[in-house]
């Protein structure tokens, strides 16, 4: 069957389209999805121009694919590159195999020439659409080592969740909230419930951007390939209506000495149930240990998870300890959750896969947090 | 039937809109005939072939999947011994 597509780049008029669209990955919600559309793309620090691209067939949009600027700094003396994050990546069912993931991806790298961005980057890809960033030459930089601990109960209902998933009939309710319990339903209550504001450790709904931006400067930059994490991006990073943080400081003498930050998805859509460590610096490991101990102390989390890929071994050893370990294996065996990333000019010589003088490609020249995904 | 026959009858039972027969020297990803959902369900039905898990970054996926020969060849390197 041929069916004509017109690729294009976001305008304004779009919009509509764009939230129909993303019921499938963002939300059912469309007028969540509107938020998450202007503050991710139309009011992202780094590129205001949304470089959306979608294809478009019989007045509506079935598939796209996103990117938003961004800002990571890499080697010694730290220096500032632009790059551009692709993500939500959809094409609607009745239109997958006909190839409009690499249409699509074709129009946009003939576009994206002009934006400045020297390479791009995709963290945490679906399984899905690694395959189709491989072909079109992305390479992955290793996967992230997801380690989480969950109580007995939690894995339960999660087998059950699955079990229930591949019932005839009965698998369209293998997302039904009453397979959650409680604590997976309102993944914060305990937290909340131990909500103070007691020195040392804080615990707060509200980022504090500067402090935590001034943090990050105090602790310096090792010149690996880094997120900036300044003020404008925190600021704007906490905003994302599509998820609900929580943060705990650890003051001394009213400066900040360390900050965790916990993560989890608002929609009916994905990993919702699951809390995540998005972000993690103190000063000392001390401090490090402390925050720790009270996100799982307090929080009492079903289930808890990060990234282990990028710390040093001191601190993986700190997560060990506090019970976590490896997960995922479903997808940790197939290199997921990973990073790609490919030059923006296409053939481009060796030296297109360094940053700052850092290898693009290996993965111990990286610093990447969950909180640098959109996941 | 072959494995071979199998992989053909795969592929096109995926609804890629393949008219007529799949030579084995016939371009899969190259020519976009696969696209992202195609070759996730490859990636499936390789693992099912080989009894393990499939990490598509540990090997040049392009070169080594590009044809009907470059995946049965794939599979007959890493299949478990019975």
């Amino acid at each position: 069957m041929s069916v004509d597509y017109e690729i294009v780049r976001y305008e304004p008029e779009h919009r509509e389209l764009v939230v129909e669209l993303q019921r499938e990955l963002w939300s059912s919600d469309v007028a969540l999805n509107r938020r998450f559309l202007e503050w991710k793309y139309e009011r992202n620090p780094c590129s205001r121009d949304a470089p959306i691209f979608l294809a478009l067939h019989g007045g509506k949009a079935v598939g796209m694919r996103g990117f938003v600027g961004a800002r990571w700094e890499a080697g010694t003396p730290s220096q500032v590159f632009p790059v551009l994050l692709a993500g939500d990546t959809l094409v609607s069912e009745p239109h997958r195999n006909r190839g409009l993931v690499t249409r699509i991806m074709r129009r946009a790298l003939a576009d994206l020439d002009a934006t400045g961005a020297g390479h791009l980057l995709s963290i945490a890809p679906s399984r899905v659409n690694v395959f189709g960033l491989l072909t079109l030459g992305w390479k992955s930089i290793g996967m992230l080592r997801p380690v989480g601990r969950s109580t007995g109960l939690a894995a339960g209902r999660r087998r059950l969740r699955g079990a229930v998933a591949r019932l005839p009939f009965l698998w369209r309710y293998r997302d039904a909230r009453w397979l959650y319990a409680r604590d997976e339903r309102r993944p914060f209550r305990h937290l909340d419930a131990a909500r103070h504001d007691k020195s040392p450790i804080a615990i707060e709904d509200q980022p504090r951007p500067a402090a935590m931006s001034d943090l990050v400067q105090r602790l310096g930059h090792d010149g690996r390939i880094r997120q900036v994490r300044d003020e404008t991006y925190f600021r704007w990073r906490f905003e994302n209506p599509l998820a609900e943080f929580r943060f705990l400081y650890w003051e001394e003498a009213e400066r900040l000495e360390g900050y965790l930050v916990l993560h989890r998805k608002v929609s009916n859509l994905g990993d919702w149930d699951r809390v995540k460590i998005a972000d993690l610096q103190a000063s000392r490991m001390a401090v490090r240990a402390a925050l720790l101990r009270s996100a799982i102390e307090q929080g009492r989390f079903s289930e808890l998870v990060t990234w282990a890929a990028s710390l040093a071994g001191s601190e993986v050893a700190l997560l060990h300890s506090h019970g976590f370990a490896p997960v995922d294996a479903h997808e940790t065996t197939r290199g997921c959750p990973c990073i790609l990333v490919r030059p923006v000019q296409d053939n481009a010589p060796g030296a297109e896969w360094l940053l700052g003088g850092r290898r693009l490609l290996h993965l111990n020249d990286w610093d990447v947090r969950l909180l640098d995904s959109m996941r | 039937m072959s494995l071979r026959d199998q992989l053909v009858a795969a592929i096109h039972g995926w609804d890629v809109g393949l008219a007529g027969d799949l030579g084995d020297d016939v371009s899969l990803i190259r020519s976009g005939i696969l696209d992202s959902v195609a070759l996730f369900n490859l990636v499936l039905w390789v693992e099912r072939q080989i009894g393990r898990p499939v990490d598509p970054t540990s090997f040049d996926l392009v070169n080594e999947w590009d044809t009907v020969d470059g995946v049965l060849r794939f599979i007959e390197q890493r299949r478990l011994p019975p």
